[in-house]
């Protein structure tokens, strides 16, 4: 929610911190608040009144307006249509600071447009660095006095914007609440607004009456109709309060309406009395058969989902959401009903989903108002109207047939120290929940504490503590450590699946991580669709929509993915697939952890996948037959299936159940590797620009270590080689037994640069100084 | 006509997806191609009119655009080969008993994924402390989600664009939270204990650099006689100076999660610019890591455990969060993404 920090000084007279002290005093006890856009009007911006319009000579679209402050008539250049001679209008002389259409600042010059030399401009809302509006000239009432500056009547202001939790929405969605929080933190008053009591409803003579169909829907409605209202422009004040906050004035009306739920939080509406069909003001159940046109002009179908407010019996506007058009307050307009009404979070939660329109308004009944505050926000909305618009209150109504009253909570005090882990006195939290405005009254050994009404999250005790060690910032808490207890094991099938990541790794395969949805081209591909599957009511995507039963069709995904890059892929992951059967912890779904593999680019990559699966067998003491294979499979792809990938070299693939595995496992995993203390390794941004691949084939002495030759690869390659990936060793020494023969390494190098493409002179020439660096520190001899 | 928008875009896409799933033969395959690929077909005349567009819109919706005539193209392809295979009838990967054949071995180490390091350093903390490691089902019901865990019927939460739901009735775990109750009733755990749940958890939600429809989470329980706020809090500061192997400070904020009480958001002091403000912490000198707070007493009652005589914590975290401070990730789907540009960096 945005927040003005004026408004806050206004109701705290006290207010001695900054704005960002604010934000942060409430980030500290209350919720998330971070400073937002500061407002600031250049004080050189002047109040002028037009005194001419004439045509440009050189422009259809453009006029010259002759504009007076008082003393001086000056004659600028103005684009907008929607000016009048005698509309007062703001001015900025050259040099004064102004905003783009980006919301920057930027200092007006003197300039001739088409010819015309204009000296300063008229300004439209955006200019003024108040809002996207920039249809016209912003147009000020008229009486604001000419010559003074603008700023004098919309002085500056700092937005702060809280993130409000939604237990908090209660008391804390409008500037009074706010206030009395940022008040109970920082021990000061809120200057509360004060307005004339309403009469008691019902005293006049009256035809209207009220018609509420289900008071657990409607727990209170409030109405109350003013005649002889003047409908104009805001004062200055009113329009720069409602700009600030991001609300586009309309008419004093609508604008104190607006005002009053930004200051209470209470939504309130004025409906255009005349137009309503009668005078009985109900709120029942839409039916399917009733439309209404809404007052953004939209019209809307209605169900019995949608609560709505209705005039003898027809719909004049959505209940807690929007008002209707047919009865939107206009310039002709003198007689208003005004409403002040509270809603149930569930009907109006069901009825905004159901039109998918979510407002300040319904945002607020959704997450709940107490019934209380309608009177006070109604009979504030009726004081501003009678001051600003001359309207005389003459009807009020409340049907409010369950009074509520928030009942009293029993707090044993000595637990606030007790689940803070830390001691706060009684005393503390005395003062604590008093600042918060509850009502203690103390017994023997606990306390009776009746929070305030609109404090709806305080039901328990746990509330209550919760909130007395809020008030003295949960941040002050000193840390305490658990009693040292001896280390747990992991679990044996974690274990299992570390080891076999281990494994694989080090036998040089690249772990990936997939999502649990099937890609359906490819498990239709690969033969899975077949399978049985689950099924998401509101997938990603309809190729998304059903949950994995194989990690192969995944695979098969990344190494597409992967191929225009990389000819040799290993590839491994470890995930859980999804089922229809039962005996699962879930009744009707069985997930199951699978391992799958996929090699490609070795010539025997049928036999790379056969050792594999041996490799795995045998660590964990596994039969040959496992059942661990009974739901996978290991070989190669179908070559069909590989023509239709584009992939032109062998690939195949392993899956097993690895929870089957580790079942029928006869040894113990073997200890993971340490976890590593070395700084973590710190990710490179991936290039957009085409790699360049060279292979490089090196015959060294027996001796040399091939990570030295790497080292040197890397060292020369720097910023070209991003990739140096070694793909065959023939150690001649070892095979052959004689010690003296050479060692044969053939690298697969990935040129590619984060800046541009590279060229392939740039490639050839780095690719030439490995191979003459290699020549001359390794002797290397490098196959052409 | 109107103005071509992104919206335009995913219809058509689902239209075409959905009338492909619906092809069993070669000629509507090629009725298809025609329809939506072909040189007159729908895609194609919507790309012509891309070029109307504004600059701004132009780019981007040009880019998308582009983006389904490729993947449309993919999927005919791969449609193609699929009835192929089934006029062929060629066999799916042979399944064949394991020959213990000698491997030859890769010559250089692959690599673990990174959420793959981070979990692992993660549980090994936590067990070291006394944390029993716990998973559970990454489909879920609907009462251990949300139900006992205190969280309203109309809890925003819930709705269909936060939430997975099958089309059983059942979800796909929107937090590893649903593990607290269910752990507890299902392994009748009695107090003291100290449980620690890592696993997937998914939200239906568009994604962008910081969001993903699935990542990994860790969630701490602990519940003993007299837990406190400052146990909360010591453990949390234990935790992370291991992990990051240098003396971390923590900070709790009030925030709400309806199945703690208090419930707090945890900061933990900026780790690289030691609170000073830098780039990583957007210059506030604290970075989010998790949320965390007192089990709530009716979660208590939930798992059998009197609230009277019992307290408790909870903490949850997000893993990929942690693996993209550890290593610098600035985009949280490149996890998702299979690329071995990406992939191949870890180790």
């Amino acid at each position: 929610m945005k927040i003005s920090y004026r408004w806050l000084q206004e109701l705290i007279l006290d207010l001695k911190l900054s704005p960002a002290e604010v934000a942060q005093v409430l980030t500290l006890h209350s919720f998330e608040t971070v400073v937002g856009q500061e407002y600031y009007l250049d004080p050189q911006i002047t109040v002028v009144r037009v005194e001419e319009l004439l045509p440009h000579p050189n422009a259809d679209r453009l006029r010259l307006a002759t504009v007076t402050d008082g003393q001086r008539r000056i004659r600028v250049v103005c684009g907008a249509i929607n000016i009048e001679v005698g509309d007062l209008v703001p001015f900025a002389p050259p040099g004064s600071t102004l905003k783009d259409e980006k919301g920057h600042n930027f200092v007006l010059q003197e300039a001739a447009i088409r010819g015309q030399h204009s000296p300063g401009m008229l300004n439209s809302l955006r200019e003024l660095g108040l809002g996207t509006a920039h249809g016209g000239i912003f147009i000020l009432p008229p009486d604001t006095p000419l010559g003074t500056s603008l700023s004098q009547h919309i002085p500056p202001d700092t937005i702060l914007e809280a993130d409000i939790t939604p237990n908090r929405a209660s008391d804390s969605s409008g500037h009074l609440g706010l206030a009395r929080e940022l008040a109970a933190l920082l021990k000061v008053v809120v200057t509360e607004p004060i307005s004339k009591t309403l009469p008691r409803a019902g005293e006049a003579a009256t035809d209207w009456s009220l018609k509420i169909e289900n008071d657990q829907q409607t727990p209170r409605y409030s109405g109350a109709l003013l005649e002889h209202t003047h409908v104009t422009l805001s004062p200055l004040w009113l329009q720069a309060r409602l700009l600030h906050l991001d609300i586009r004035p309309i008419n004093n009306v609508v604008d104190i309406t607006n005002y009053v739920m930004l200051e209470t939080g209470q939504p309130t509406h004025a409906f255009d009395a005349a137009t309503l069909p009668g005078p009985t003001i109900g709120v029942r159940a839409a039916t399917s058969t009733e439309k209404l046109v809404t007052l953004d002009g939209v019209e809307r179908t209605l169900t019995a989902a949608n609560l709505v407010i209705v005039s003898d019996n027809q719909p004049v506007a959505l209940a807690g959401i929007m008002g209707g058009h047919s009865s939107e307050v206009q310039s002709a307009t003198t007689s208003l009903w005004l409403e002040a009404a509270n809603f149930s979070p569930p009907a109006i939660v069901a009825s905004a989903a159901q039109l998918g329109l979510q407002t300040a308004a319904s945002l607020r009944f959704s997450k709940g108002l107490d019934p209380a505050r309608t009177r006070l926000a109604l009979a504030r909305a009726a004081a501003l109207l009678q001051e600003l618009t001359g309207a005389k209150l003459t009807t009020v109504l409340d049907y409010y047939p369950n009074a509520w009253q928030p009942p009293p909570i029993t707090l044993r005090p000595e637990q606030v120290s007790h689940v803070a882990g830390w001691t706060i006195s009684t005393d503390k939290t005395h003062e604590a929940l008093s600042r918060l405005r509850c009502t203690i009254t103390k017994q023997t050994n606990q306390w009776l504490v009746t929070p305030p009404a609109d404090r709806l999250d305080l039901t328990g005790e746990h509330d209550l503590i919760e909130e007395a060690i809020r008030l003295q910032g949960p941040d002050s808490i000193p840390a305490a450590v658990l009693p040292p207890v001896s280390a747990v094991a992991l679990p044996l099938n974690i274990q299992w699946r570390e080891a076999v990541r281990d494994l694989l790794v080090k036998l040089g395969l690249t772990e990936t991580y997939n999502y649990s949805f099937e890609p359906a081209a490819l498990a239709r591909l690969a033969g899975s669709a077949d399978q049985p599957s689950i099924s998401l009511l509101n997938p990603v995507s309809p190729e998304l929509k059903n949950l994995r039963t194989r990690l192969l069709p995944s695979l098969l995904a990344n190494v597409v993915k992967n191929k225009a890059e990389w000819r040799r892929q290993q590839l491994f992951e470890i995930g859980i697939v999804f089922k229809p059967g039962t005996g699962g912890q879930v009744a009707g779904i069985i997930e199951s952890h699978h391992l799958a593999v996929v090699i490609v680019g070795e010539d025997n990559a049928e036999a790379v996948v056969q050792g594999i699966a041996a490799q795995v067998v045998a660590m964990m003491g596994l039969a040959n037959n496992t059942p661990a294979f009974a739901e996978g499979f290991i070989g190669a792809l179908s070559p069909s299936i590989r023509s239709a990938l584009k992939i032109s070299s062998p690939l195949a693939v392993l899956e097993m159940n690895l929870d089957v595995a580790v079942a029928a496992a006869t040894r113990q995993p073997p200890s993971l590797q340490p976890v590593s203390l070395l700084p973590p390794h710190q990710y490179s941004p991936i290039s957009k620009y085409p790699p360049v691949f060279r292979d490089l084939s090196v015959i060294v002495a027996p001796e040399v270590r091939i990570e030295t030759v790497q080292e040197i690869i890397e060292r020369v390659g720097k910023d070209l080689v991003v990739d140096v990936d070694l793909f065959d060793i023939y150690d001649a020494a070892d095979v052959e037994h004689d010690p003296q023969l050479a060692k044969s390494v053939a690298f697969h190098l990935k040129y590619q640069s984060l800046e541009r493409t590279l060229t392939d002179d740039e490639v050839n020439a780095r690719h030439n100084e490995i191979v003459a660096t290699l020549r001359r520190e390794l002797a290397a001899l490098i196959r052409e | 006509m109107t103005a071509l928008s992104s919206d335009d875009l995913t219809k058509l896409q689902h239209k075409a997806d959905h009338s492909l799933a619906q092809v069993t033969t070669s000629r509507q395959l090629e009725e298809w191609r025609v329809t939506y690929i072909g040189r007159k077909g729908l895609v194609p005349k919507l790309l012509r009119t891309v070029k109307d567009l504004p600059a701004k819109k132009r780019r981007l919706l040009g880019q998308q655009a582009n983006e389904l005539r490729s993947r449309l193209e993919q999927q005919y392809q791969l449609k193609q080969a699929v009835l192929r295979r089934d006029r062929d009838a060629v066999p799916l990967p042979v399944k064949q008993a394991v020959p213990l054949t000698k491997l030859s071995g890769m010559p250089q180490p692959g690599h673990l994924h990174p959420l793959t390091i981070t979990l692992r350093a993660i549980q090994d903390i936590f067990a070291s402390l006394g944390f029993m490691v716990v998973e559970g089902p990454l489909v879920e019901e609907p009462e251990y989600n949300f139900d006992l865990l205190n969280i309203p019927p109309q809890h925003p939460t819930r709705a269909e664009t936060d939430t997975f739901y099958l089309t059983d009735g059942h979800i796909l775990r929107t937090q590893t939270s649903a593990m607290q109750v269910r752990v507890v009733r299902e392994q009748q755990l009695s107090p003291p204990f100290r449980l620690l749940f890592p696993g997937r958890v998914f939200r239906a939600e568009r994604t962008d650099a910081t969001h993903e429809t699935t990542f990994y989470q860790f969630e701490g329980l602990v519940v003993a006689s007299a837990i406190s706020v400052a146990d909360l809090k010591g453990t949390i500061e234990v935790f992370y100076s291991r992990f990051f192997n240098k003396a971390a400070q923590v900070r709790l904020r009030p925030s709400y999660f309806p199945f703690v009480e208090p419930g707090y958001e945890v900061d933990l002091q900026c780790v690289f610019c030691t609170g000073k403000g830098c780039r990583i912490c957007k210059h506030t000198g604290w970075l989010e890591v998790m949320g965390a707070g007192m089990v709530h007493p009716v979660v208590l009652r939930n798992m059998n455990i009197d609230p009277e005589a019992y307290s408790g914590f909870a903490f949850g975290g997000a893993v990929d969060r942690l693996a993209m401070l550890q290593h610098s990730i600035d985009d949280i789907r490149l996890f998702w993404s299979g690329s071995l540009d990406f992939l191949k960096q870890f180790s």
